[in-house]
């Protein structure tokens, strides 16, 4: 087709009428006028074929330039559509087309393949078969920019697993640690609570003793000094019963020299009885001595007679004094017993106060002691006093700090838990800008059906937010429900759309659809819902 | 026309560097046909024009793969295919099809757009060849057609199942 006879079509009529109109020339002038006009006929023709020529490359130029202009405009739906043309036309049409068709195919893979990128999905590459040069070139660059981007996602989805792993970790063990400090601080509270309590009994109970103490002291010390007064007491008492044996024992005495003068006025007595019997007989003696004197004597008889009676009379004292004298001496012997009896006595208190003042003395000292001691106790139960109130007043302060504590391990626990829930929406927005982009690119529209979700475990009910033809997203809380689980959707009968779950958050989950085994159906109902909800 | 060309054991190929292209409306007839696919199928492009696109279709070819073909481009995907074609002769070829849809300025589609390229024939040998015949017995051992082509369907959805997430990752994978 492309031989270069064909390529001459667009001179060569030109070629034959000039030739032809220079030999008609030549003939006129040589007067040839058959020849002349042979030729000029030739060159007629010649004429009437490159207008033909010119018409046919005319319509083929015309063709060619609508269809550049298409392709110009981005139009690849255009081809010139007269095939097999003859000549320069056919081939000039084929390399349009041909060229077209080259550009067309890079396009449709390029943009192909840069759609499965925009969905994250890095296997499709553009086909470099059929592809030469610059589109050979830019084909090899778009596939490895694309290999480059595959590697950075899948690093850059790497990093966002450690990332979350390793801030979910960090979370976890702050959030225990923090519990377990909130834990701690709570029982430290409720233990300082109960020191407190405890502590402010003891100084109530401490106050108590300390003046229970105090009171003790005080008694003690009045204990002491009525000990020192007995102890005076019977020191006076002592020597009152010292005093008392000195004069019992004079008495003794005194009632002892009673006694010999008694018996020595006895011995008077009976030397005055001897003096007073032989005054008798002298008188029994005078009288018979009267008798025989007679008359003469009878004076001296009466004399006689007197003294016998005065020495009888003398004779009765005598006895009555020797009978008193006898009872003076049983008295004074019984009065000598009873001062002895009485010093005994004496004595015996005085013992008996030596052995009380010992006691006393013993009193006071251990009352001394007593009170002394009752002082350092005093001294004691206040200083325990004031120390458990310097320990009340720690076990409030500490209780304070638990209560700042467990407060404070509230606020890491839920920091913990904000910045668990952050990092865990900062991936998921991270990880799911591509398919909302993509959403975005797929319109989607409202639903706010129930759909049943089959998933590995059971069947549940769900509500499906919004649709479009490549995803959905639902409402809903399935158990054990997890990103990359493969799912099917059913929203109306005997219609089934497998999809698999591309990301959890807050009660919601997106699902992308297995457009690839999406049936008719699915694929039908899907766009009925899209369109019905567009066109509402 | 199809049916009554008989298909021989003939295969032809073309060129790695051409390309085979081929655009139709939306019922799948011909708009545009270029030279290579003029050449190998053995019409003229003006035959081309307006014939259905099964036109050069192969019996060997399971019914399921259109199905897949057709139900990925309703949802304006594109969709890549191993697919063994037959000329006007009977003889047949193998291409890597790549079809997707064609849009207008409005961003509607008004039709598809088909690039065909020369396959790798180990890809063919290996898993087309058996996966095909298989779908196919599978398609011939129902007496309706319709069940044969639910069973057939189904059961490249389980091959694609097992092997990949996507029917386009396992073409890529292949």
């Amino acid at each position: 087709m492309t031989s270069s006879f064909s390529r001459s079509e667009a001179i060569l009529p030109g070629i034959v009428g000039l030739v032809a109109i220079a030999g008609a020339i030549g003939a006129v002038v040589l007067e040839a006028r058959w020849i002349a006009l042979g030729l000029m006929i030739v060159a007629a023709i010649a004429a009437a074929a490159g207008l033909w020529v010119a018409t046919h490359l005319r319509t083929g130029v015309a063709r060619a330039i609508r269809v550049c202009d298409a392709l110009g405009r981005g139009d690849f739906e255009t081809r010139d559509l007269e095939f097999d043309q003859w000549g320069m036309v056919g081939e000039l049409s084929d390399a349009i087309n041909d060229m077209a068709d080259h550009i067309d195919a890079f396009v449709r893979e390029s943009s192909a393949a840069m759609d499965a990128v925009r969905h994250n999905r890095y296997y499709r590459r553009i086909l470099p078969d059929g592809m030469r040069g610059a589109l050979l070139r830019a084909s090899s660059t778009i596939n490895e920019a694309t290999d480059m981007i595959q590697e950075r996602v899948e690093a850059f989805n790497v990093s966002t697993e450690e990332f979350a792993s390793t801030i979910n970790s960090i979370v976890e063990n702050l959030i225990a640690s923090s519990q377990g400090m909130g834990e701690a601080a709570t029982r430290m509270g409720d233990g300082a609570g109960s020191t407190d309590n405890r502590a402010s009994s003891v100084v109530a109970t401490s106050r108590d003793a300390s003046s229970n103490v105090q009171r003790v002291a005080e008694a003690a010390g009045r204990l002491s000094s009525s000990a020192k007064g007995i102890g005076g007491e019977v020191e006076r008492s002592a020597t009152i019963a010292r005093t008392a044996v000195a004069r019992a024992e004079e008495t003794g005495r005194i009632v002892s020299g009673l006694s010999a003068a008694a018996e020595k006025i006895g011995a008077v007595i009976g030397l005055i009885d001897q003096v007073a019997g032989q005054t008798n007989l002298l008188a029994l003696n005078a009288t018979i001595e009267a008798a025989r004197a007679g008359e003469a004597g009878r004076g001296f008889a009466v004399v006689a007679s007197e003294v016998k009676n005065l020495a009888e009379q003398t004779a009765k004292a005598t006895g009555e004094i020797t009978r008193h004298i006898a009872e003076v001496q049983s008295a004074t012997r019984a009065a000598v017993d009873s001062i002895l009896g009485i010093g005994g006595t004496i004595a015996e208190i005085d013992a008996i106060t030596g052995a009380m003042r010992t006691s006393v003395e013993a009193q006071i000292t251990a009352t001394g002691d007593i009170a002394r001691s009752v002082g350092n106790a005093f001294e004691g139960t206040r200083a325990v006093s004031d120390n458990i109130e310097g320990i009340s007043d720690i076990a409030r302060e500490t209780a304070h700090l638990a209560h700042g504590i467990l407060d404070t391990s509230r606020t890491i626990s839920a920091e913990g838990d904000r910045l668990s829930g952050t990092v865990r929406d900062f991936l998921i927005r991270l990880r799911r800008g591509p398919l909302d982009r993509r959403h975005h690119a797929e319109p989607r529209v409202p639903a706010g059906h129930t759909v049943t979700v089959i998933g590995e475990t059971g069947r549940e009910r769900a509500v499906c937010v919004d649709v479009s033809m490549s995803g959905a997203k639902l409402a809903g809380t399935l158990p054990g429900l997890h990103v990359g689980e493969r799912l099917a959707l059913s929203g109306a009968p005997d219609v089934q759309c497998p999809c698999v779950v591309r990301w959890i958050q807050d009660g919601e989950f997106g699902v992308e659809f297995l457009s690839a085994e999406l049936s008719r159906a699915a694929i039908e109902r899907l766009r009925g819902l899209v369109d019905t909800a567009r066109a509402a | 026309m199809a049916t009554q060309i008989i298909p021989t054991q003939r295969e032809v190929t073309f060129g790695p560097d051409e390309i085979i292209v081929s655009k139709t409306d939306l019922k799948g007839r011909i708009t545009y046909a270029n030279r290579t696919f003029a050449n190998i199928a053995g019409y003229s492009r003006g035959e081309l024009m307006g014939a259905p696109h099964s036109i050069i279709r192969h019996p060997d070819m399971p019914r399921a793969v259109f199905k897949l073909l057709w139900d990925r481009l309703g949802e304006q995907h594109e969709v890549f295919a191993y697919v063994k074609n037959m000329t006007r002769h009977g003889d047949y070829y193998w291409v890597f099809a790549h079809v997707t849809p064609s849009y207008d300025d409005t961003g509607k589609v008004v039709g598809y757009h088909s690039n065909r390229r020369v396959p790798d024939r180990r890809v063919i040998r290996e898993v087309m060849e058996p996966v095909y015949g298989e779908l196919l017995r599978i398609e011939a051992s129902h007496a309706n057609a319709k069940d044969g082509l639910r069973a057939s369907f189904g059961r490249l959805l389980d091959i694609v199942k097992s092997k990949a997430n996507s029917y386009d990752e396992l073409i890529f994978s292949l």
